[in-house]
């Protein structure tokens, strides 16, 4: 109950300050996305439960505050969810949480660089795809760990002791 | 003899103490007797310490009460300049806030269009995408496609509308276009955005002479945008052989990290630069 409560609550602050706080003081491409956070939370934890429907909410939530294609955000974040899932444990090795974050940009990368077609009415050079992931996995490489602080504090649990 | 002193020595005793203590009074002064000053130079050293010891105490409890009395003026001082700072700071954003909406008004009323002044209350929870959230929508007449603009330039335009507020595709987004004008060589092009704060400027033709630092305007040819606003500045012109078109990219004039209030522009108009 405490660490539903305290994902749904973290999910919300994520929203409000990724989409009307944190835009206003970090430059253009180095806003990060908390929600890419909070989900490879789910993924390497398991806490709370059920994370593959928590991980969809929290894209289709993001898809909701952006105006971006609806359902676009929240396939992202299922993607990731299934491209984590199976590293559940890694958290036990040292500085595995720096490297979850920019692994995590690159599942998003690879969902934009195969539906850009669908996506983007004009053409985005592969090069510009590329900056965009580099400056987001710079950001993510200090939101997660930070993240993941904050959700060990929130929920009581230790995401190093996760069941494999 | 001895009777007599036996009988008054309470009386003797008593007169040797004001003795004493006459003297000891007046050691210190010029005209003191001998016995006076005998027990002057006595007490003197004693007197001093007993002094001294007793300014010191004296001096000590000045200090003290002093530095109480100044740690709490000091208090007092910092709060008070906590609090005229905070006022500073209130008033230096009201002062940016009047020039910033002084501008606005001032665009609004030359433009001579309908016009809704809108704030930004949102932007887009994701790097793939530009967008905005303003606080204006349907119950203030705004509606799908209706052009946002600043002082500055083009924002971009409405692509969602709710009744309390709309969203909007900034010019730098990657399904973002518009057809626009270079003021100075007359040269038609379409900005279109790429995901960078620079967007492309297309078809441009070889033979044309468009300069970086040119103005980019909208031409109004594709019906979103009302002719006139303005765009950007070119800021890259390369000509690759073999190419039909110049490569070329515009820098927006509007500056979107910055940006706070806009007009959404809901009728339409032309625009004087």
């Amino acid at each position: 109950m405490r660490a539903q409560a305290a994902w749904w609550g973290s999910l919300l602050t994520a929203l409000i300050l990724q989409s009307s706080v944190l835009p206003f003081f970090l430059p253009d491409g180095f806003t990060p996305d908390l929600t890419r956070g909070l989900v490879l939370w789910l993924a390497l934890t398991g806490t709370p439960g059920y994370g593959v429907f928590l991980a969809f909410a929290a894209g289709f939530a993001v898809d909701l505050f952006a105006g971006a294609p609806l359902g676009l955000t929240a396939l992202m974040r299922l993607v990731l969810y299934g491209f984590a899932r199976p590293g559940r444990g890694i958290l036990e090795m040292p500085f595995a949480v720096f490297v979850a974050g920019p692994l995590a940009v690159l599942s998003d990368t690879v969902v934009i660089l195969l539906l850009q077609k669908v996506l983007f009415v004009n053409e985005v050079s592969l090069g510009v795809l590329i900056a965009t992931a580099l400056k987001q996995a710079l950001v993510e490489l200090a939101s997660v760990p930070l993240i993941f602080i904050i959700m060990e504090l929130a929920t009581g649990y230790r995401a190093d002791e996760a069941p494999v | 003899m001895q009777g007599f002193f036996s009988r008054r020595r309470n009386m003797l005793i008593g007169g040797c103490l004001i003795v004493l203590a006459v003297s000891v009074l007046s050691s210190g002064r010029e005209n003191a007797g001998p016995v006076g000053r005998t027990l002057g130079l006595i007490g003197s050293p004693v007197q001093s310490l007993v002094g001294a010891v007793g300014s010191s105490i004296g001096k000590a409890v000045d200090h003290y009460i002093f530095l109480v009395g100044a740690r709490e003026e000091a208090e007092r001082l910092r709060a008070e300049v906590g609090e005229l700072r905070t006022e500073l700071m209130k008033v230096e954003e009201f002062r940016y806030e009047n020039a910033r909406l002084k501008r606005l008004l001032e665009f609004g009323e030359a433009s001579q269009m309908e016009q809704v002044a809108a704030s930004v209350v949102g932007r887009s929870a994701s790097v793939w995408y530009r967008t905005l959230v303003l606080n204006k929508g349907s119950e203030n007449g705004v509606a799908e496609g209706n052009p946002v603009v600043t002082a500055s330039g083009v924002v971009g335009r409405v692509f969602e509308v709710s009744g309390g507020n709309c969203r909007v595709l900034m010019l730098t987004d990657a399904s973002s276009a518009v057809d626009g004008v270079v003021q100075r060589s007359r040269d038609q092009v379409l900005v279109e955005g790429n995901m960078t704060p620079s967007p492309k400027l297309l078809y441009i033709t070889r033979s044309s002479d468009v300069q970086v630092g040119d103005k980019v305007v909208t031409s109004g040819l594709d019906c979103i945008y009302p002719k006139g606003y303005l765009l950007g500045r070119v800021s890259a012109v390369t000509e690759e052989p073999g190419a039909f078109f110049l490569t070329a990219s515009m820098e927006p004039t509007v500056d979107f990290a910055r940006l706070e209030e806009v007009f959404i522009v809901t009728g339409g108009g032309e625009v004087s630069q």
